[in-house]
């Protein structure tokens, strides 16, 4: 009796645990703390921050060290955010490596097919020792194209054409934010859900 | 139940619970690409699965 009874409860956290586990990855997919953390520093790959691109403007990744970064020999170079859901608002930290007289511009694609894009200076540069910076800059991404998951940027190096110079990156941090879901808005926010829902039927 | 008896129960259920998890993180990466594998990797549960698998036709066999 008490070892059905010991079993039984061995049987309920065995099931309890996947449960959870899928429970706590359905909140991480809809996000409903409202933000999203992620960062790419070129030793393995994130599902977040998708590899740089094209491949003949940068090089294979190096290292040097501990650190492992990827040179930039032309411009622009394109690398995509793939997140769960759309997203308000994305900061970014960039650490990169590059002589005082280069212009290190980020931007968002409003639409790539469109070529039309938001391209910012990095309003932060915070010295980090050895020739390495990092940079931050921010983006509303509201007026975005999301498809296929991804929000899709690019690093433009407006000056590097035909110089000779390299740009290197060890690292893309990333902070996208949206508004958390709380007991307040999760009625309006089941509400519009099933609203879209209907309409695409 | 013998000590036997539960070992054996013991591990076909978790081979049972594994694999029913196992298709449901499938079927979700497959509906929402990204689901699980964004955060966990399903090839490490997938081994899990089989390793359970053996364990339990060796217990079953003896």
């Amino acid at each position: 009796m008490r070892s059905s009874t010991f079993y039984k409860i061995i049987l309920l956290i065995l099931i309890l645990l996947p449960v959870v586990f899928f429970i706590f990855l359905v909140c991480q997919n809809f996000v409903i703390h409202g933000f999203l953390e992620a960062s790419y520093n070129f030793k393995k790959p994130s599902p977040f921050i998708l590899p740089l691109a094209p491949k003949d403007r940068i090089s294979e990744i190096e290292s040097e060290g501990r650190d492992y970064y990827q040179s930039l020999f032309d411009s622009p170079v394109y690398f995509d955010v793939r997140l769960p859901r759309q997203f308000a608002r994305i900061n970014f930290w960039v650490e990169c490596r590059a002589a005082a007289e280069e212009t290190i511009q980020l931007a968002a694609f409003y639409n790539k097919d469109d070529w039309h894009y938001q391209v910012k200076d990095f309003n932060q540069v915070e010295n980090l020792g050895d020739g390495w910076q990092r940079g931050e800059v921010e983006f509303d991404l509201t007026d975005k194209k999301f498809a296929w998951q991804k929000y899709q940027f690019m690093i433009s190096l407006p000056q590097i054409r035909d110089s000779g110079r390299r740009v290197d990156i060890r690292e893309i941090r990333v902070l996208a934010l949206r508004e958390p879901l709380t007991p307040e808005n999760f009625w309006l926010k089941l509400g519009r859900w099933w609203r879209r829902i209907f309409n695409k039927l | 139940m013998t000590s036997n008896n539960f070992l054996k129960s013991l591990i076909g259920d978790i081979f049972t619970i594994s694999v029913v998890s196992l298709v449901v993180f499938f079927t979700a990466e497959i509906i929402k690409p990204g689901f699980i594998t964004n955060y966990f990797n399903l090839n490490l549960f997938l081994l899990w699965c089989i390793l359970i698998g053996i364990i339990q036709v060796l217990i079953t066999k003896d």
